[in-house]
């Protein structure tokens, strides 16, 4: 497997902690990562949903750092790290979906019963307390209802339909950054 | 279906209970992995299960052996139960300042649906024959609509705004009564 300098992942840092740990923000580096004051490593996810990686294969993860910073099996302890990580922040995630998905079970159940009884309400009024009503207010009337249901419903529906989204892609990422090549290299 | 839960935690401190130590993924420690503190840590395992409720939580923290002093147990347990109380207080108060924020949203939602109420009382009257019925029949339905779309706005705040802090005061509420041990750490398992 060949790896091209294309698709290397490359982090330039000046610890390792600085993988996981966002460092003091300071926009006179010229180090991405200090400018956004952010962990490289979250970055790269990022930067890797952006892009919609579809072929994994020969990418690597390059870690740059300064000489006096490599030392013996670092490479072998950020890939354990790495995977620990990744199976820490995916249980992280599913605990995200889940949470999500429950709220928005719970905020549907109660705002079916809401619309049901709006709805039950309307018909009650245009039925029995205003009989008389016209029909362009009773239409006036329907169209309103409909749109406070449909309005209502659309929120918890649409938590229930996509929240879970982003951290699903989020972990196939994850499932993904501890199966890379690590190669760690001094700093040009 | 509700079950037991039992949390082993590996602190290198009694403090890593409370606060967050760094992100430190080199450490196999629970807490240093996402950095963590370990009332967090606990407090996902337990919410890994709401809206149920497990029957009983048991933690067993390890710490090395030098770090465990008497009455250290009986100490952690009432801090334990210090820190849950007032974060289930703090949360009543955070509710409250959200649900009164709702309140007000609402009734300003009740202004703004008079309002509109009366303009399309207007509207259909059409006291002065001005507007054409067309356009007297398209303001009528947004007038509608933004009644709608108010009500439902200051509905959702009502009705969604309290779930994180029911939830996390039912965890809370949990965790105030979970059983605590302390014991030394088996070995130097940390890199």
């Amino acid at each position: 497997m060949t790896a091209t300098p294309a698709r290397d992942i490359i982090l330039r840092l000046d610890t390792i902690d600085q993988l996981f740990n966002e460092p003091d923000l300071n926009p006179f580096s010229e180090e991405e990562i200090d400018v956004l004051g952010e962990p490289a490593l979250l970055r790269a996810v990022r930067r890797l949903l952006a892009r919609r990686v579809r072929s994994w294969e020969g990418m690597r993860l390059v870690i740059e750092l300064p000489v006096d910073q490599i030392t013996p099996g670092l490479e072998q302890e950020t890939e354990q790290a790495l995977r620990r990580y990744s199976a820490a922040k995916i249980e992280d995630n599913h605990l995200t979906i889940h949470l999500s998905r429950t709220r928005s079970l719970i905020g549907l159940g109660i705002v079916i019963v809401l619309s049901i009884i709006v709805i039950f309400i309307a018909y009650f009024l245009l039925t029995n307390v205003f009989p008389r009503t016209s029909d362009t207010v009773k239409a006036l009337v329907a169209s309103s209802v409909s749109v406070f249901v449909w309005v209502s419903l659309w929120g918890p529906m649409e938590k229930l339909l996509f929240d879970w989204v982003q951290p699903h892609m989020e972990n196939n990422i994850l499932r993904k950054i501890p199966t890379l090549d690590i190669v760690i290299r001094p700093k040009s | 279906m509700p079950s037991d839960i039992s949390v082993t935690l590996l602190l290198n401190h009694i403090d890593e209970l409370f606060n967050t130590p760094d992100t430190n993924p080199f450490s196999t420690h629970e807490v240093d992995i996402l950095g963590e503190s370990g009332m967090e840590c606990i407090k996902k395992r337990v919410t890994h299960l709401w809206p149920r409720r497990p029957d009983s939580v048991h933690v067993i923290l390890q710490l090395p052996a030098e770090q465990i002093t008497p009455g250290l147990t009986e100490n952690t347990n009432t801090a334990v139960r210090r820190y849950c109380t007032d974060r289930i207080a703090n949360n009543r108060l955070q509710r409250g300042l959200v649900n009164q924020r709702a309140r007000r949203q609402f009734t300003g939602a009740i202004i703004g649906t008079l309002i509109a109420l009366a303009v399309i009382a207007v509207l259909s009257v059409n006291p002065f024959g001005l507007l054409p019925d067309v356009l007297r029949g398209v303001l009528i339905v947004l007038a509608s609509f933004a009644i709608a779309v108010l009500i439902f706005d200051a509905l959702w705040s009502l009705v969604f705004d309290w779930f994180p802090f029911v939830q996390d005061n039912t965890v809370l509420t949990m965790l105030m009564r979970m059983e605590l041990a302390i014991e030394p750490e088996p070995d130097k398992i940390r890199s």
